[in-house]
């Protein structure tokens, strides 16, 4: 990190510390909600940007994470803190036993599978009604903190769990790790060649971008306090954390979380002006990001703005 | 007798499944998009019957043309003018082009048609054909009739027609086509139109078998999904074979482990079949494929 | 001819996809520090031999030996752990990387295993001076001129310091001076120790650097030599031009 981005990273990070003595309740949600697709869009760009594999389904982890905090905060009576690391552990338990078999496949075989896994657990545990809830859902308990002062537990718990994403994909891209990954993304035969064990490392590169989503997961269960299986198991949500890595660049350590604080927000803005057809209007908006700024904001608007650019974008792809 | 009676079941709701395959399959092998809005374009076809039904009284079966155009204009539309300009770009922007334009009918249908579940019954539903303990209802039996048709239809097109056989020639390989003069942007048009109106046509022969709403969307994608890897790409009677494979397996595991679980064995059934033999079971590579 | 040990041995090696033969029953040995070329028209199967070797795809028939281990099954990225590297044909630079960084990951994950960041950039900028790249290591790969990539290709397969080098076709579309460079690159390499099999088209630079040539036709070994028994060999000439030009160079 260059020192002009490390003092911005800082003020950033130390402006979201300030921020909930100064802002009122709402806008804490919306900045939760924000942390935690960043947390999303941040660990999922490990696997899709680093490593070049389109998890579509990624967000199976988050359901997960959320189930195994539900479950464990109301069938075993375990604090929410205590319930985070199985959330992790239980992202990355599934993504080794599930990357051995899927890891295989590649493109759209491989992003349709992630999808299959996805809907799988949501069925599992739709029909796991003793443990679960099933179709009724599970009601976490909530902390004897006042609804001010649960806001901000949660604004910085999401907070904490974004900052450990950026960390981690921070890491990643500087260590020996990040290399193979991104060997791995521009030609899988060429990086197997040069001794780069391949299914090992795409299998650990999912497992790391699966603990952070399952960790979201939890966190969010608890936030929100009562989940079902289509609350947390959102495809919608795939092609949003999608949409996000890709209006701030895959691949990069900062995009996602960019690509997230942009379109969260521009989607509260519209949430609260159309509510009505809010869903209508984030198709749209996915379809206007995948048109003109598939490569993100930064590489296209390098040397500023001109609707040249969105224009020559557009143009690239086109038959 | 009851295993006669499933796998009768079965086969009435895979002829059904295959038919939204035909097309998803056929635009996924020529164009090498994964249309993730299949199936919501198919309710719109549904939606279509449902209206003209409950407006104008008009039979559901006699609605087929009309979903089958409407919904041709739609996709060549789409086709033409949103898919054909990314259609080079890398796999995953295509499959969230068209996540983002199911997000969009999804709620457009929500929004305008309500999230309540319809259904169409004209007044000759309940009458079956019954044999000895075997009850089929003639409505299932007219609609696996009409989807074996379709899928004979479209066999039919793309062996015998110059469009047919320009389809076929571009999903081989798009540069010799182009030196035999098709125009790429056209034949893919035209794929996606005609998966469209197919879809469109399961939709309506939708109306007739099961209650919809909006959020079915998704499911019906994914089961075009399934049928195409079974049958492999862009085949139509491949993926007549993979659609009553599908009906056939789901009506029995629904029996035998429940009906809550149809769904779950769906999707795994697929993440097998993906991972056992991803080139389908009648598998043979087509040109989008093979590309990259 | 054979001087040191073997350090690969391929034994009736087969490969066929379905009922498509691509090799049948190939046999040879490379020895310890000897250059090997390998020739053939296209469709020869020259490149499916090289991916045998890399272990990229699966044999089908027949024993490949490497330092007296059989690596039927073994992992590419075994391969590279037991000291075989290679260069592919269709250059393909690992975008989002500097070139430095480029051959770093051969230096982190080849053979030389370097443990640290600085071992790593230390055999990167190694390899990248044997190879002549020192002054561009910084750049995008994907701005090089095609020379350049090739280079790079070699440098980031040196970096991890292998005991068998394959190169495929590293010398096609390079200009006289481009190749006359890099021939002597490729001696340079010998003389460090590296035994080298090297596939090509372009004659004068395979004639001028083997030791031995193997030549395949239609998946099989037509014939082995020096160079010198390789333009004067019929069958050659005839699996290159056609009979008709080797009956009429008898006559």
């Amino acid at each position: 990190m260059k020192a002009g981005k490390g003092i911005l990273f800082a003020v950033f990070v130390l402006t979201l510390i300030a921020l909930p003595s100064l802002v009122s309740g709402y806008w804490l949600r919306v900045l939760t909600q924000t942390f935690l697709f960043a947390s999303i869009a941040t660990g999922s760009n490990i696997i899709i940007g680093y490593t070049g594999y389109p998890a579509f389904g990624n967000i199976a982890f988050f359901g997960v994470g959320a189930y195994v905090t539900g479950v464990l905060s109301t069938k075993y009576g375990m604090s929410f803190i205590s319930t985070l690391p199985f959330c992790a552990l239980s992202g990355i338990v599934l993504a080794i036993l599930l990357g051995i078999p899927i890891l295989r496949l590649k493109g759209h075989y491989f992003a349709i599978a992630t999808v299959g896994v996805m809907e799988t657990f949501r069925e599992l545990i739709d029909n796991m009604t003793e443990l679960t809830g099933g179709g009724m859902g599970l009601t976490l308990p909530i902390m004897k903190l006042g609804p001010e002062s649960i806001y901000k537990y949660f604004y910085y718990a999401m907070l904490l769990c974004m900052l450990f994403a950026l960390l981690l994909s921070y890491i990643v891209s500087k260590i020996k790790l990040g290399y193979a990954l991104r060997a791995i993304k521009v030609d899988e035969d060429a990086a197997s060649v040069m001794g780069i064990n391949t299914p090992l490392y795409k299998t650990i590169a999912w497992a790391l971008s699966a603990s952070v989503v399952g960790l979201s997961g939890g966190i969010y269960a608890y936030w929100i306090s009562y989940i079902d299986p289509n609350t947390v198991f959102v495809g919608a949500y795939s092609v949003k954390m999608f949409a996000m890595i890709l209006l701030g660049g895959a691949g990069t350590v900062f995009g996602p979380l960019i690509g997230a604080f942009v379109l969260e927000l521009i989607s509260e803005v519209v949430w609260s002006k159309f509510i009505a057809i809010h869903g209508m209007v984030l198709g749209l908006l996915i379809i206007l990001i995948i048109l003109f700024i598939p490569k993100g904001l930064f590489e296209t608007f390098k040397g500023g703005f001109s609707f040249k650019k969105l224009l020559s974008n557009l143009k690239e792809n086109s038959l | 007798m009851i295993v006669l009676q499933i796998l009768i079941n079965g086969l009435l709701l895979g002829a059904f499944y295959a038919l939204i395959g035909i097309g998803f399959s056929l635009v996924w092998g020529v164009t090498n998009i994964i249309n993730l809005a299949h199936g919501a374009i198919a309710l719109l076809g549904a939606y279509l019957t449902f209206f003209m039904f409950q407006q104008w009284h008009v039979d559901p079966f006699l609605t087929i043309p009309v979903s089958f155009t409407v919904m041709f204009i739609v996709g060549y539309m789409l086709q033409r003018y949103l898919m054909n300009l990314v259609v080079k770009a890398q796999i995953f922007i295509l499959l969230i082009l068209t996540f983002g334009l199911e997000i969009f009918l999804v709620n457009f249908m929500t929004t305008f048609f309500s999230a309540d579940f319809r259904s169409v019954t004209p007044d000759y539903a309940g009458h079956s054909l019954i044999l000895g303990d075997i009850v089929i209802p003639y409505i299932r039996m007219a609609v696996f009739f009409i989807c074996v048709a379709a899928a004979a239809l479209m066999a039919l097109f793309l062996d015998k027609t110059w469009q047919g056989k320009a389809i076929r020639a571009t999903s081989l390989d798009i540069e010799a086509a182009m030196m035999t003069g098709i125009s790429p942007a056209k034949i893919y048009a035209l794929t996606f139109a005609i998966g469209s109106g197919v879809a469109g046509v399961a939709g309506t022969l939708l109306t007739l078998t099961q209650a919809f709403s909006p959020n079915i969307a998704g499911g019906l994608t994914l089961r075009a999904f399934i049928v195409s890897i079974l049958g492999g790409l862009g085949r139509v009677e491949g993926a007549l074979l993979g659609g009553l494979v599908l009906g056939v397996l789901e009506t029995f595991s629904s029996y035998i482990v429940g009906e809550s679980y149809k769904n779950a064995i769906a999707f795994g059934l697929m993440v097998l079949v993906l991972i056992v033999k991803p080139s389908g079971l009648m598998g043979r590579k087509y040109y989008a494929e093979v590309k990259h | 001819m054979m001087q040191g040990p073997a350090i690969l041995e391929a034994k009736n090696v087969a490969k066929s996809y379905g009922g498509l033969k691509v090799l049948t029953d190939v046999n040879f040995h490379v020895t310890q520090g000897e250059i090997v070329g390998i020739i053939g028209p296209n469709g020869a199967g020259k490149t499916t031999l090289m991916n045998l070797i890399s272990r990229l795809t699966s044999i089908t028939g027949g024993v490949l030996v490497y330092k007296g281990e059989t690596i039927n099954d073994k992992k590419p990225y075994e391969m590279s752990k037991m000291g075989i590297s290679r260069t592919f044909q269709v250059v393909k630079p690992f975008g989002g990387l500097s070139v430095l960084e480029n051959v770093m990951v051969g230096a982190f994950y080849g053979k030389r295993g370097a443990k640290s960041k600085q071992e790593a950039i230390a055999a990167a900028e190694e390899a990248l001076d044997i190879v002549g790249l020192g002054n561009v290591k910084d750049r995008d790969p994907r701005t090089l001129p095609l020379a350049q990539r090739k280079k790079l290709e070699v440098a980031r397969a040196l970096a991890m310091d292998p005991d068998l080098l394959l190169l495929d076709e590293v010398m096609a579309g390079l200009d006289a001076r481009e190749l006359d460079d890099m021939m002597a690159e490729i001696m340079k390499l010998k003389a460090k120790g590296i035994t080298l099999i090297v596939i090509e088209h372009v004659m004068k630079a395979i004639m001028g650097i083997s030791d031995r040539i193997v030549v395949l036709h239609l998946g099989r070994k037509i014939f082995e030599g020096n160079p010198h028994e390789v333009v004067r060999e019929p069958a050659v000439i005839e699996a290159y031009l056609g009979s008709k030009y080797a009956r009429n160079k008898e006559s």
